[in-house]
């Protein structure tokens, strides 16, 4: 019964949740709700956190499923849900990078697949106070892929803006640009700050007109951390704009890049690679890990002398059960797991280690 | 900065596990958030309440994933000459000693160098289950069966408080022990 010490820090979550919330879980219900609904209702296979805001969803890479895996039982599409577990297994077991986070090979240091949707929700863009509609104004690319933010709720020093969280190094400049224009003339913020304390990097004061203009701030980086891009009201009381003063106030946006150096050079829409192109499949991995598994199941069913036998080896399969089901159950991402990979390898390499001894030993009786 | 924060970029989320641990420490109220639990808040509260800088953490991520490596090999040394007979001479340690670190290296070098709770709570999990391991080699009832199985429900509470993945693996792993606890 002394395990169930276990439960103390458990208990405690629980109880705090529960001050703080007034509801009864592990998390805050909503986001415990959300990430639920995630896992068990949509047809993603795998996440990595690469970003500061937003994570990257991978959908199936060889077979097809519209719904979850709830959703697909109710609805017997029994096909969907093994393409998905299956996708998950494979996800799980064949592709655990050594690094799948930040990567700087590019001139931008914006998000590649996402510098062009300004104030969208659904990338590393986020919005206050401004909504969003994509592509709906022809940009200086000759293309119709500017976007468009309209103030939501006016202020008298006005408000809205849009921001983007990006890690950078220390002792660094960097110069942040983007095209904006509007059709009245309307001051507006371009902001390089540290994320934790809004200290500024680089600040300034620009007038939107209805001609497409790229405007551009630079500054140099203190300190390595989390810093923010910030077009439109930033948080500092000097800084008042006429930008979100009037009902309907709206800009344009396009082509945002943030560069080393002093100065905005050439715009390239190619910013910082994308997370499909670092996750790769690896049979040898895959193959690898499975047979680890198989190795310990082995050792699970012939080897009945190990301890496994015993309640905590009862109980450490249970674990090994859970998370296992949790793999196929929640969106792999390789984080969550290396607990369990270690544990896995620690005890098939005692496995085979014991069954060599048991063939030398037969061996030497030979 | 300090040079561990240099030698690997901070990847996505893992400035905000430093900033909720400065928040943390300054007022002990803050230390809870909506979607990480309230452990990770007191455990990035650490550099700043002994008083050291922010990056000091990567070096004790070090520090208890090196312990790790160690209590993995002590582990498997006592499990192989309970269990299978096998003589535990200096050389098995080294190679067992070999076989942990590199395990330990290949899954928790992504993360080693970043402020996330994975590290914290991969150790956690580890030291309970070694702890769980050991508490089977001593048959019956001892002093020190009851001490190991005690310390693996700290460990093992300490890995779910640390990061909820594990949330349910450790109520499924108690649950089934006190189970068979009954029979």
């Amino acid at each position: 019964m002394l395990l169930l010490i276990a439960i103390i820090p458990i208990a405690t979550q629980f109880f705090v949740m529960y001050r703080a919330y007034g509801t009864i879980g592990y998390l805050q219900q909503d986001i415990q709700s959300d990430w639920t609904q995630v896992h068990l209702n949509a047809p993603y296979i795998g996440f990595d956190t690469i970003m500061p805001r937003n994570g990257y969803f991978w959908g199936p890479q060889h077979c097809e499923s519209q719904v979850g895996i709830v959703n697909g039982l109710k609805l017997k599409d029994f096909k969907g849900v093994a393409c998905i577990i299956s996708e998950r297994l494979r996800f799980y077991f064949g592709t655990y990078e050594r690094e799948t986070y930040i990567y700087t090979d590019a001139k931008s240091y914006l998000v590649r697949q996402y510098s062009e949707d300004v104030g969208s929700l659904e990338t590393d863009w986020f919005p206050q106070n401004l909504t969003y509609e994509e592509n709906v104004e022809m940009a200086p690319s000759g293309r119709k892929t500017a976007d468009k933010l309209t103030v939501v709720s006016p202020v008298v020093s006005g408000i809205g803006d849009v921001v983007q969280w990006i890690e950078l190094p220390a002792n660094t400049p960097f110069t942040f640009s983007v095209w904006l224009w509007s059709p009245k003339l309307k001051t507006i913020n371009l902001a390089i700050k540290y994320h934790a304390d809004d200290t500024p990097v680089a600040k300034r004061q620009f007038t939107l007109t209805p001609e497409p203009t790229r405007f551009w701030v630079t500054g140099t980086t203190a300190r390595r951390g989390l810093y923010d891009v910030d077009i439109g009201r930033t948080p500092y009381a000097e800084d008042a704009i006429t930008f979100g003063t009037e009902t309907g106030d709206f800009f344009y946006a396009w082509g945002a890049q943030l560069e080393k150096g002093n100065e905005a050079t050439a715009y390239d829409a190619l910013g910082k690679i994308s997370p499909s192109s670092v996750r790769n499949w690896k049979p040898w991995l895959l193959g690898l890990n499975i047979a680890a598994f198989l190795l310990v199941a082995g050792m699970i069913v012939r080897l009945r002398v190990f301890w496994l036998q015993t309640k905590p080896g009862i109980a450490v399969l249970s674990f090994f059960a859970v998370v296992l089901a949790e793999c196929v159950a929640i969106i792999p991402e390789q984080r969550f797991v290396i607990g369990l990979m270690i544990v896995l390898w620690g005890l098939a390499l005692t496995t085979l280690l014991s069954l060599l001894k048991i063939a030398l030993n037969k061996i030497i009786r030979l | 900065m300090s040079v561990l924060f240099e030698v690997s970029h901070q990847c996505c989320d893992a400035g905000s596990y430093m900033q909720f641990g400065a928040e943390c420490a300054a007022d002990i109220k803050q230390c809870y958030g909506d979607l990480r639990p309230v452990g990770d808040y007191l455990w990035f509260s650490i550099p700043e309440r002994l008083g050291l800088p922010p990056e000091s953490i990567v070096a004790i991520h070090f520090l208890i994933a090196l312990a790790s490596v160690f209590f993995c090999t002590w582990v498997l040394r006592v499990f192989l000459a309970a269990h299978s007979r096998v003589q535990v001479t200096k050389t098995l340690s080294f190679f067992l000693f070999l076989v942990c670190l590199g395990v330990h290296v290949i899954f928790l070098r992504p993360t080693i160098f970043n402020t996330l709770s994975d590290p914290p709570s991969v150790v956690a999990l580890l030291l309970g289950i070694g702890c769980l391991v050991l508490s089977s080699v001593y048959a019956g009832f001892s002093v020190k069966k009851a001490f190991l199985i005690a310390l693996s429900g700290v460990f093992l509470g300490v890995a779910a408080w640390l990061r909820a993945f594990y949330l349910y693996p450790v109520l499924a792993c108690v649950g089934v022990y006190c189970f068979l606890w009954l029979f």
